[in-house]
């Protein structure tokens, strides 16, 4: 870490090191809220015919207890990387690898295990896969695995 | 809960509203990518990227509803997986249009591509999905 900025660079990153586990709660008012900014229009063809929606979207989906599932993308937080390390400014999102394993559900409690999966330098620019195994604390199970590359500022 | 069967190649598509600089604070607070280069135009426009960029994860995040709408979210979420690059910024304001190319859709499996490209038909970003069988 660096002595005069308190953040984490490329060399202070090392290949295999796991952090502690970051653990979570996603609400009703977080899902609320990741819906207020990720919106999508209907599916249709590319000549404009409506796609039937004979499966039951995300939107309708419940299990019989009649909650919906969450979506991946509000699994897969930065708020572990930013507790586990001081981010410089200036990092850029390269590639993003999602392996979905089960539904996770509002209210569940989870757990990410943040892991340094590997370092390269390639055409002078310092990439650093991140890899996130999401499970849920309840009964263990996987819920999601995340291999995030990113290119680090220096 | 069963899948409807798709014939493949099957190209499907979906648009994406602008996205405003509000989203893209609320977004980053929720989940952590709240970096001056998404939520501070001052800051941003005196960097190399000249301006705020979209989050790449709020540009690819709709993928979950569309992925959910072609194969059912149960399949999708047990059993998906993605590949994705980012290729290019996504300014606030820009809307896009995610292009799903199915090429294989079977009970054992289903894979392709897709890709989430601006008005203008420049792409953003790429990727391939695979879903194996229905959980």
């Amino acid at each position: 870490m660096s002595v005069t900025t308190g953040h984490t660079y490329y060399d202070d990153l090392v290949e295999g090191h796991a952090f502690p586990p970051y653990q979570w709660t996603v609400t009703d008012a977080d899902v609320a809220e990741l819906e207020a900014c990720v919106v999508v229009g209907p599916l249709r063809t590319p000549d404009g015919t409506a796609v039937p929606t004979a499966v039951p979207t995300a939107e309708t989906a419940t299990e019989t207890a009649g909650r919906k599932p969450l979506s991946p993308f509000m699994l897969n937080t930065f708020k572990a990387m930013r507790v586990a390390i001081s981010m410089p400014d200036g990092l850029l999102h390269a590639r993003e690898t999602l392996e979905l394993h089960a539904p996770a559900y509002p209210g569940d409690r989870l757990s990410l295990t943040l892991r340094v999966k590997s370092k390269h330098i390639k055409n002078d620019k310092k990439f650093v896969l991140m890899e996130h195994e999401i499970t849920r604390v309840d009964d263990q199970r996987p819920i999601m695995t995340v291999d995030r590359l990113i290119v680090w500022v220096k | 809960m069963t899948t409807t069967a798709l014939p493949a190649p099957t190209v499907l598509v979906a648009d994406i509203p602008p996205i405003s600089q509000d989203q893209i604070n609320r977004f980053g607070a929720l989940l952590g990518t709240h970096g001056k280069i998404h939520t501070d135009p001052e800051f941003a426009r005196n960097t190399p990227l000249k301006g705020v960029i979209v989050q790449g994860m709020l540009v690819l995040a709709p993928i979950h509803e569309v992925m959910s709408r072609i194969f059912g979210p149960e399949r999708w979420l047990a059993n998906g997986r993605i590949e994705t690059k980012i290729i290019a910024y996504t300014r606030p304001g820009e809307a896009g249009r995610i292009t799903v190319e199915i090429e294989r859709s079977d009970a054992a499996e289903a894979s392709g591509s897709f890709t989430i490209a601006k008005a203008n038909g420049d792409s953003v970003l790429v990727g391939t999905f695979r879903l194996g069988g229905a959980a």
